[in-house]
Parts: C-alpha cells; sequence; structure tokens
C-alpha cells in the first residue's frame, strides 16, 4: 500500500514537474524557412515575440530570401533580399492565425541596356502576410504554417508610369521553436 | 505603448523606402529616348525616289510623303500571347519604345500567365540584345542574352518599320526589289546584319514581313519568322496596320505565339 502511495506521489511530482517545465519551456524564438513569401522563392527567417498577453501576441522577424534566376536555361545569379517585418498573432493552444506585413529589399544583379548600366540593382517590397500556424508552443517542436502573402511594389518595369503593381502570392513555412 | 511607437516609426520608413525606390530601368529607356537625335526635316519625293517602286508606293500610301521624320516611336497594343508552344493563351498589355538613332528598341509587356501577372523586357542596343522576364516588376526570374538573341531582336526592329516608316530612310537599311510586290530589307548595325521581305497588296500596303534569319526562342536554331498586319487606320497622320500577329514556320507547321491589336502610336517621343 505503502508503495501504491509512494508511486502515486511520484507521478503527481512528475507531472507538476513536467508542467512547470513545460512552463518555462514555452519558445517565443522560432526559426523557419519560408517557401514563397517575403523572399519570393525562399527565405530562412528568425521570429521572436516581442509581447504576449493572454491569447494575442505580438512579433518581429527578419530573414534573408532568395529568388533564383534562369540565365539562358541555366540557372545563375538571382535575387537576393533582406526582409523584415512584424506580426500580430492569435493563439488557439496549438492554433495561430497570424496577420502582418513584411518589407523585402532586394538586390539583384542586372544587365541593363548596355554595359554601361550593368549594376546592382536595389528594390523593395512591401508584403503584408495573413496565414495560419500550426505550433506547439514548447521549445524544440516542429511547427508548419500556410498564408496568403501578396507582394505590393513601386518600382520596377512598367508600362505608361503605372509602377504601383499588386500581385496575389502564398507562401508555405516549416520551422522550429527556439 | 513603446512597441506602438516602434511599429509606427518603422511604418513610416517603410513607406518612405518603398515610395523613394530608384525606377532605373525605365529611367535607362528614358535616356535613350532623350538622346536619340536627328535632324529634322519634311519628307518629300526626292528623300524616297532612289527606293524600290514598291517601297516608294507604300510611303505615298501611308501618306509619309508631306510629314515630318521622326526618329523615335511609343507604340501600345494589347492582345494574346503564349509562352511556349503548349501554353495557352494569355493576355497581354505592351508598349513598344523604338528609336532610329541610335537604334534601340525596347519592349515592354505585362501578360497574365497562370503564375500571376508576368513583365517582359525586351531590349536592343548597340548589338546587343536581351530578354529579361519577370514575376514581379523588379524580380527577374528569367533572363536571355547572346548573339542570338541580339539578331533575333534586331530582325524585330525591322519587322516593325511598318508603324516606323520614317526609319524606311535610315542609312543603314539597304533595300532591294524583289518583285512588283515584294522588297528585301537589310539592316546592320554595330556589327550584326539581318534581313527580311516585306510583301505588298495590289495598294502597295504591307501585308506580311518574312524572315529566316531569326533564331527561334532559346535555341541556335533559325527558322523563318512571319509577321501578318492588316486592318490599316491612320494614327497620328500615318496609316499603320492595326493588328498584326506573329508565327514561326516550323517543320509540323506553323505556330502562331502573340496576335494584338493596336492602341496608340506616337512619334518623336521624348518620354515614356
Amino acid at each position: 500500500m505503502i508503495r501504491i502511495k509512494i508511486i502515486i506521489t511520484a507521478l503527481i511530482l512528475a507531472t507538476i514537474c513536467s508542467s512547470a517545465f513545460s512552463q518555462e519551456a514555452l519558445s517565443k524564438k522560432f526559426l523557419f524557412v519560408d517557401f514563397g513569401g517575403a523572399g519570393i522563392a525562399a527565405s530562412l527567417n528568425y521570429e521572436q515575440i516581442m509581447w504576449m498577453k493572454n491569447k494575442h501576441s505580438f512579433s518581429l522577424r527578419g530573414g534573408l530570401g532568395y529568388f533564383p534566376l534562369i540565365l539562358n536555361t541555366k540557372l545563375s545569379r538571382g535575387t537576393y533580399s533582406v526582409i523584415l517585418g512584424a506580426n500580430y498573432n492569435k493563439h488557439f493552444n496549438k492554433h495561430i492565425l497570424s496577420i502582418g506585413i513584411s518589407n523585402a529589399v532586394t538586390t539583384t544583379v542586372a544587365n541593363g541596356i548596355s554595359n554601361d548600366f550593368n549594376t546592382l540593382r536595389y528594390s523593395h517590397l512591401i508584403i503584408p502576410n495573413m496565414g495560419y500556424r500550426y505550433q506547439k508552443p514548447e521549445k524544440h517542436k516542429l511547427f508548419a504554417g500556410m498564408g496568403y502573402s501578396p507582394i505590393i511594389s513601386y518600382d520596377g518595369l512598367s508600362i505608361e508610369n503605372h509602377f504601383f503593381q499588386f500581385k496575389n502570392y502564398f507562401y508555405l513555412s516549416i520551422g522550429l521553436n527556439l | 505603448m513603446k512597441h506602438l511607437k516602434t511599429f509606427k516609426l518603422s511604418l513610416v520608413a517603410m513607406l518612405f523606402l518603398f515610395f523613394s525606390c530608384e525606377k532605373s530601368e525605365m529611367n535607362e529607356i528614358e535616356f535613350l529616348l532623350n538622346h536619340s537625335y536627328t535632324e529634322s526635316y519634311t519628307i518629300n519625293e526626292a528623300h524616297i525616289q532612289h527606293l524600290p517602286q514598291a517601297l516608294h508606293n507604300y510611303l505615298e500610301a501611308v501618306q509619309l510623303v508631306g510629314k515630318n521624320n521622326s526618329n523615335s516611336i511609343k507604340l501600345n497594343y494589347y492582345g494574346n500571347f503564349k509562352l511556349n508552344e503548349k501554353a495557352n493563351w494569355a493576355s497581354m498589355v505592351a508598349v513598344t519604345y523604338v528609336t532610329n538613332e541610335p537604334l534601340s528598341r525596347n519592349w515592354i509587356g505585362e501578360i497574365d500567365s497562370p503564375m500571376g501577372k508576368m513583365t517582359g523586357l525586351d531590349y536592343y542596343y548597340n548589338g546587343v540584345g536581351k530578354l529579361d522576364i519577370r514575376i514581379a516588376p523588379s524580380i527577374p526570374f528569367m533572363f536571355s542574352d547572346g548573339y542570338e538573341l541580339s539578331v533575333s531582336e534586331l530582325i524585330a526592329f525591322l519587322g516593325e518599320l511598318v508603324y516606323n516608316p520614317s526609319a524606311c530612310l535610315n542609312n543603314n537599311i539597304q533595300w532591294e526589289e524583289v518583285s512588283d510586290y515584294a522588297v528585301k530589307a537589310t539592316l546592320e548595325d554595330a556589327g550584326l546584319c539581318v534581313s527580311g521581305i516585306f510583301y505588298f497588296d495590289e495598294n502597295y500596303l504591307i501585308t506580311r514581313f518574312e524572315s529566316n534569319d531569326r533564331y527561334f526562342g532559346d535555341t541556335k536554331e533559325q527558322l523563318p519568322w512571319i509577321v501578318y498586319v492588316d486592318n490599316y487606320k491612320v494614327f497620328s497622320e500615318i496609316k499603320i496596320p492595326t493588328t498584326f500577329r506573329a508565327v514561326w514556320i516550323k517543320p509540323e507547321g506553323e505556330y502562331e505565339y502573340i496576335n494584338a491589336t493596336i492602341t496608340g502610336l506616337l512619334f518623336d517621343v521624348k518620354n515614356l
């Protein structure tokens, strides 16, 4: 009987300890890869929750993106981007809805009309996003997400100087809680 | 509150950056338009008398005689485009800027592809032709250049003489009579040389342009390329065909990849 009591007590303690440990182990930092989205082809991102109350959180994100270029049918240099963004997140346990905005400063090694014009070109994109993420709150857990992230630009090529362009775009995310 | 202030500041910085990015490619095209120059004169019989009779009759038929020469054009059109032989037709709007001296051609098209709207730039200047297809206006995903493309781009300039009749008087184009209703044009520029034949109807209006010099797609294979033009109307006091379609003649048959309707033509443009 005493033995059973000890086992039950041990189990209860273990559960309490485990619960306390998980509370401590809640992750507020994530590393993830986006396919599509702000990196156009793919991006490696770091995101950190800056503020959290009840089921609401606000996070900041930074990343590096890459989009390859097919040069005369071969893969070649492409477009690189630095991504900075902010998200508002609504948490439903493991399910997270997020809405936010990112901006990507991109650079392309571009060929101009003549060789005199060859240059590094910079461009700027605004990428709003709204999406869903399946993410357990504990550290070292993998998560996945998807969403809508249209690309808005105001430079590059244009007909009749209509520089403002809106392009529907999407993303898939796979990441790890840190 | 602190985070809100940071967020607001970031938003302002982001919008500033967004609207202040340089429109580099468009500036380059405008540079070419601004730096193209030939002496202005009124075209008369003396200017066209040395040309083959069919071409002479054509320039009269399109009402070029008596008009000022032009050193550049801006051509707007809409239509349909195929990205490849198996693709469905995609709607397209496009604008072409051409200068005669120095010779340059810039085509910008927006195509509604299955991947969403894509923007393309076809350009030729000083012996170099390039094709730049973009997934977004500033994000290139396909780029092509090289001798074959440069030749192909120069032939496009030749084919567009129907919208740029002043350029028929360019010194770097040699004309040769083929028949009563056909003339051959040979164009040299920056070490490249291309040729093609213009065919006329009984009213001496051009009905088609054919060249065997153009390279098919991204290959090194030269295939006959034909541009059919039709529905002549007066734009900017010059009679031009308002519809065209371009086809490749492949061993298995015709492959039409573009058809379009002209919506605007301006001469002597200096700005975009």
